[in-house]
């Protein structure tokens, strides 16, 4: 294939297709939405001219305005071939390997939100039917949920009760839309009953870890309620902190697509065009934390509308 | 199953077999540990007889992402702890000796007990 027959093959009227000769439409679409808002929250832009490197082991060359730049382009590069191209998988790749490069060339720059992106594109970019990338998100929330099991502060209670404290006094962390010191209602509210009822604190503590291994399980069998539960879990963090962690709380919610079959959706959730416009209702500078309540409430309207023809059939 | 296919279940067991490994240190990096627990902390940093502000000591060790709290002149994270301390003994490491700076760091986790961390070049 020679460079002529690549530069034809991109054109921005891809952007919206879904097929693909490999891969699955929802995995396509998984892929597409992780690339786009990768791009449109700004997590392309690397500003570190002085990188913290690992070890303190600096890698000659990689580091100043032109390695940022080189960096910027590669990246821009990356998505405009998941986006435009039919060589969706060579885009992720890509993309996928840069963002781990820097992960691992900076330490400031180390954040599980933005490697969990790299790993997904990585996955789709291996396995076309979605499955590697399906047992990565799966893999993700176990550790997450093992990992607060065996901290003695998530066992007790002491991590959500003074988490929320904090929270509460310091106010909005960081979003697009990002207002430092916003009020955050939800968080203070848990801070008082976690402050009044040890157990609570326990109980809410336990409730996060059974979630994210609920979630877990949920993906690595493919089961259809984690494209509720997970969208679900990621609007409740939103309304808690304010914050969409980086590109956690994007990444997250896009993930849930790689349980659902797109081509089975009502219409017009089959196409790529209304997830295209919730991501972008979603990633601008006017998100603010209760956002994530209308994402809570559009996920179940979604799951009930789905779910009513179910039972009609199952009467019938 | 492809030879692609096998890499991606190689890479999935050795995230598996690093996380089992960060779970013996007080670090989190590349295991899946969000909110492993939040820290409030102060850097002290001196380089030759100049004592760095708090804006420098977070352009410095890359900290942009924590929140820094005015009235406490502290700033929050929710990272692990380790982290902060690495940042600032990595980037040390990484400047000639002559422009590295003598740090202290006081940091509560999970706003416990303080504690402190020093570093001298």
């Amino acid at each position: 294939m020679d460079l002529y027959t690549v530069a034809a093959a991109f054109s921005p009227k891809r952007t919206l297709t879904l097929a693909h000769a490999e891969v699955p439409a929802n995995a396509v679409l998984c892929g597409k939405l992780l690339a786009a808002l990768w791009l449109f929250t700004g997590q392309v832009v690397y500003t570190r001219a002085e990188p913290v490197p690992f070890a303190g082991v600096t890698l000659g060359g990689a580091h100043g305005l032109l390695f940022v730049q080189l960096a910027l382009l590669a990246q821009l590069l990356a998505i405009l071939t998941i986006l435009c191209s039919p060589f969706f998988r060579v885009g992720c790749a890509l993309l996928s390997l840069i963002i781990l490069s820097l992960s691992a060339l900076d330490q400031a720059l180390f954040s599980n939100n933005r490697v969990f992106c790299a790993a997904v594109l990585l996955m789709l970019a291996l396995d076309p039917r979605g499955k590697l990338a399906r047992a990565q998100v799966a893999l993700v929330y176990a550790c997450a949920a093992a990992d607060k099991l065996l901290s003695a502060a998530w066992r007790s209670g002491q991590f959500v009760s003074t988490f929320s404290a904090e929270l509460c006094r310091v106010g909005e962390l960081w979003s697009p839309g990002w207002s430092p010191g916003g009020a955050l209602p939800l968080a203070c509210a848990l801070a008082r009953a976690t402050a009044d009822s040890a157990s609570f604190a326990l109980l809410a503590s336990g409730l996060a870890i059974a979630t994210e291994l609920t979630i877990a399980l949920g993906y690595a069998t493919r089961a259809r309620f984690t494209a509720v539960l997970a969208p679900l879990f990621h609007a409740l963090l939103l309304t808690l902190t304010g914050s969409t962690f980086g590109v956690f709380f994007y990444a997250g919610t896009a993930c849930s697509l790689l349980v659902l079959d797109l081509e089975r959706q009502a219409a017009p959730f089959d196409r790529a065009l209304p997830y295209a416009l919730i991501a972008t209702l979603f990633a601008g500078p006017w998100l603010r934390p209760w956002f994530g309540l209308v994402l809570a409430a559009l996920v179940l309207a979604l799951a009930l509308r789905r779910a009513r023809p179910a039972r009609a059939q199952v009467a019938g | 199953m492809s030879s692609l296919a096998r890499l991606g279940g190689l890479l999935l067991a050795l995230q598996a077999a690093w996380f089992v490994h960060e779970q013996r240190g007080a670090s989190r990096y590349f295991c899946w540990a969000p909110l492993h627990e939040h820290v409030w902390y102060r850097i002290d940093a001196t380089v030759g007889l100049v004592r760095l502000r708090d804006a420098d000591v977070r352009e410095r060790y890359g900290r942009r992402g924590a929140h820094y709290d005015r009235k406490r002149g502290e700033f929050w994270e929710l990272n692990a702890s380790q982290h902060v301390i690495d940042s600032i003994a990595w980037r040390e490491a990484s400047l000639p000796r002559v422009q590295r700076a003598r740090v202290t760091l006081h940091y509560r986790i999970d706003s416990g007990d303080a504690q402190t961390w020093t570093y001298t070049p």
